[in-house]
């Protein structure tokens, strides 16, 4: 055992600066939001302990439902979209067509910007009176969009904004996974007769399951804690219609200076992800054993 | 065979790893710069918006400046400036000049932020141990702040600085004082006032000496002024701007409010929300009429300034803030007017800037920071107020031959009198926020994106306030 210890010792030493930021700025205070959930804290004065006291005034907070709601809205538009249009450029982009390695480079490229850069050039973009969209809208005889100004556009315009910005993730998985799939497989199931629709239906699709779990769960968790897009683009609003649960989680704690109570959202919000999660990895491992 | 999917493994663990880092397809939650400054664009009153603007009329008695001494090590100051776009130019200018002439051996670092990056990051900051030895703030917001323990009683550096109650108008004067201790000094007022557009005004066959002055006159100019000249059903000029969102559309409907005679936006121990009323519900109604009913008004309209600006709407009504922008515009002719008196009697909302010391524990740069407001405020009032559009608190610049020239500041000076300001609470930010989700701001925007009836929209500001009042 201890040469193996000794073998290991230099790299722990290289992961060493990345797990002493890890634990200062993410898993300490990721463990702390337990106890401040339990208080009344302003950050000034000292901490009260409240019980459980902020999860039971949220369940009445008319505006933690409506948080809720906007979030799996969110979410389940982002992750259709991103899963389902991800595979779709990664099956076109591996064709073996001219400008495809162009095309790879286009699909990343959006995904290198930060996702506030990334916000503020499509807050531009959506804009009523200067925008770019609205402006060849107008071009065209049609009526301007309020994009992010209308109650019913504004989450689907943020959701069209994160799919330009982070498709090229998906894709490039979904392209690594269908380089993978061995050819023989292919030309089996071309010399028993299949179309490209079932060469996909029946080899291709079942063989990318895994991966498509994968990045399922991935979306999945990363756009239930949406903030940036909410943040730079339309701040919640209009009628709190793009307010998500980690947008809330940011405006009571520094806006209205409620620790406890924001810390008591981040719990619940926690427990959300940590149960869908669960059950994706459930069905991912069912889905491993049919294979 | 073996090869291919060796390499698959290591390509996905690769990407993996990536994945890991960058937090995958959607963006988690990284640090971001907040957003553009959301007070109303603020005024540079540029030369020609400032007729005769750095000529100061008799400045109010400068304190007794003291005497040249040898300044070796000046003592550095910070400042933070929650002044939005136009007036905070006016105000770095100020600095500047304090800077470069002051013989009071003090050196001022200005910091420039949005008001509501300033609100959080003062307490955040304080917390630190970082907080500012001056900073800008609003009337109504003191009485938070104090309770915070952030803000310093300031009475005696005051004094010996040469402030005095009968050199500054009596209600921030005396509006500066919480707890019977004085923890501000004044720096300007601004009320809002109803801006037209001279040219509109001519184009429409209306008389630009006789803007209206009641609720009536005001729907039947708006009425005039809008003009759908292709009959698309979309008119290219509108009666009057509004907006939906952000501070001033709520504003608009408390001044509204508040010309209800003996109406109020809390109860009188500031318990509770006492505007969901017929008062209130008429007033928010009266708005809603603007854009759907008279459709005078533009609906969904973001940026009320900016329409005005481009000839999109011809009436507008905001604070004093606005001239710098509207300054600039070429051909922009516009005149002002008192806020249209509605209902019962004249009323407007305002929202007096003062400036606060927030304690840092360090005596000697609070009272170099009081130097530099007496320089600001006693010495140059006449320069923030020709320069940033904002009503003087020096009764000496207000009663001079030179302000009363500065013919678009004296619709602002005639609604001095019926100033209305939010009332102090605790919970100031939480209530009066103008973020989108502060529970007035979804009152507005759920009335006029006519997502709810003004009854409805009333009703759900009031249990949202009514629940923070309550909090602990």
């Amino acid at each position: 055992m201890k040469p193996r210890y000794k073998a290991s010792r230099g790299a722990y030493l290289f992961i060493l600066p990345y797990f002493v930021l890890f634990f200062a700025f993410f898993l300490i205070p990721a463990l702390l939001i337990f106890p401040v959930s339990l208080t009344r804290w302003n950050l000034l004065d000292s901490p009260q302990f409240v019980w459980f006291e902020n999860y039971i005034n949220l369940f009445d907070d008319q505006y933690f439902w409506k948080a809720v709601k906007n979030t799996f809205y969110y979410t389940i538009l982002v992750t259709i979209l991103l899963v389902g249009l991800g595979l779709f450029l990664a099956l076109l982009l591996n064709q073996k067509l001219r400008g495809r390695v162009v095309g790879r480079i286009f699909v990343i490229m959006p995904y290198v910007i930060s996702s506030a850069v990334a916000g503020v050039i499509w807050k531009w973009m959506y804009n009523q009176n200067f925008g770019i969209i609205n402006s060849y809208l107008r071009a065209l005889g049609l009526q301007p969009l309020g994009f992010l100004t209308d109650v019913d556009q504004a989450m689907p315009s943020l959701v069209f904004m994160n799919a330009w910005w982070s498709v090229g993730f998906n894709t490039i998985i979904y392209l690594a996974a269908l380089q993978g799939i061995p050819e023989e497989l292919f030309q089996a199931a071309q010399v028993d007769g299949a179309n490209p629709w079932q060469a996909f239906r029946y080899v291709t699709w079942p063989l990318l399951r895994p991966i498509t779990l994968y990045v399922t769960v991935l979306c999945f968790a990363n756009s239930f804690q949406m903030f940036d897009e909410a943040y730079m683009m339309t701040q919640g609003g209009p009628v709190a219609s793009t307010v998500t649960l980690v947008y809330k989680t940011y405006t009571t704690a520094f806006e209205a200076f409620r620790f406890g109570d924001a810390a008591a959202i981040s719990v619940i919000t926690m427990t959300f992800i940590a149960m869908i999660t669960f059950i994706q990895f459930r069905m991912a491992r069912r889905g491993a054993f049919e294979q | 065979m073996y090869h291919k999917s060796s390499k698959l493994a290591y390509l996905l663990s690769a990407l993996v790893v990536l994945a890991l880092l960058l937090g995958a397809c959607a963006p988690a939650a990284t640090e971001v710069p907040k957003p553009a400054a959301t007070e109303p664009p603020a005024p540079a009153a540029t030369e020609e918006a400032a007729p005769a603007a750095t000529e100061p009329p008799a400045p109010a008695q400068p304190a007794e400046t003291q005497p040249a001494e040898e300044c070796t090590e000046p003592v550095g100051i910070t400042y933070w400036d929650g002044l939005g776009a136009p007036d905070n130019v006016p105000m770095g200018e100020l600095v500047k000049m304090y800077n470069e002439t002051n013989t009071d051996c003090v050196q001022v670092e200005e910091i420039v932020l949005d008001w509501g990056t300033l609100y959080t990051k003062l307490i955040l900051d304080f917390k630190a141990g970082n907080a500012p030895d001056v900073s800008t703030m609003h009337m109504p917001s003191l009485l938070q702040y104090v309770s915070l323990g952030i803000l310093k009683p300031i009475d005696e550096l005051a004094a010996k600085y040469g402030f005095k109650g009968e050199d500054i108008a009596e209600v921030v004067w005396d509006g500066a004082v919480i707890d019977g201790k004085r923890v501000a000094i004044p720096l300007d007022m601004h009320p809002f006032a109803l801006y037209y557009n001279v040219k509109a005004f001519e184009a429409a066959g209306l008389d630009p000496d006789k803007p209206p002055t009641t609720g009536e006159e005001f729907i039947e100019y708006a009425k005039k002024l809008t003009v759908d000249a292709d009959g698309d059903g979309t008119p290219e000029q509108y009666g009057t701007g509004l907006g939906y969102s952000g501070g001033n559309p709520f504003r608009v409907w408390m001044s509204l409010l508040w010309q209800h005679a003996g109406q109020e936006v809390l109860n009188e121990d500031h318990t509770k929300a006492a505007f969901n009323t017929p008062a209130g519900i008429e007033s928010l109604q009266w708005l809603y009429d603007l854009v759907y009913t008279h459709k005078v008004s533009p609906p969904g309209e973001s940026d009320p300034d900016d329409d005005f600006m481009k000839g999109i709407v011809a009436m507008n009504i905001t604070g004093p803030w606005a001239m710098g922008d509207y300054n600039k515009i070429e051909g922009l002719e516009y005149r002002t007017v008192p806020f249209p008196v509605v209902y019962d009697e004249m009323a407007v909302w305002d929202h007096p800037h003062m400036l606060v010391f927030p304690d840092s524990g360090d005596e000697a740069k609070t009272e170099a920071a009081m130097k530099f407001v007496r320089w600001m405020v006693q010495d140059n009032n006449w320069f923030w107020t020709s320069h940033s559009g904002h009503q003087p608190v020096v009764k000496a610049v207000q009663e001079s031959e030179e302000f009363k020239a500065l013919e678009n500041w004296q619709a602002f000076t005639k609604s001095l009198p019926y100033s209305n300001y939010y009332p102090q609470v605790v919970k100031s930010s939480e209530v009066f926020g103008r973020e989108p989700t502060s529970p007035f701001v979804i009152m507005m925007e759920s009335v006029m994106l006519d997502q709810a009836t003004p009854e409805e929209a009333i009703a759900t500001a009031e249990e949202s306030i009514n629940e923070i009042l309550a909090a602990p």
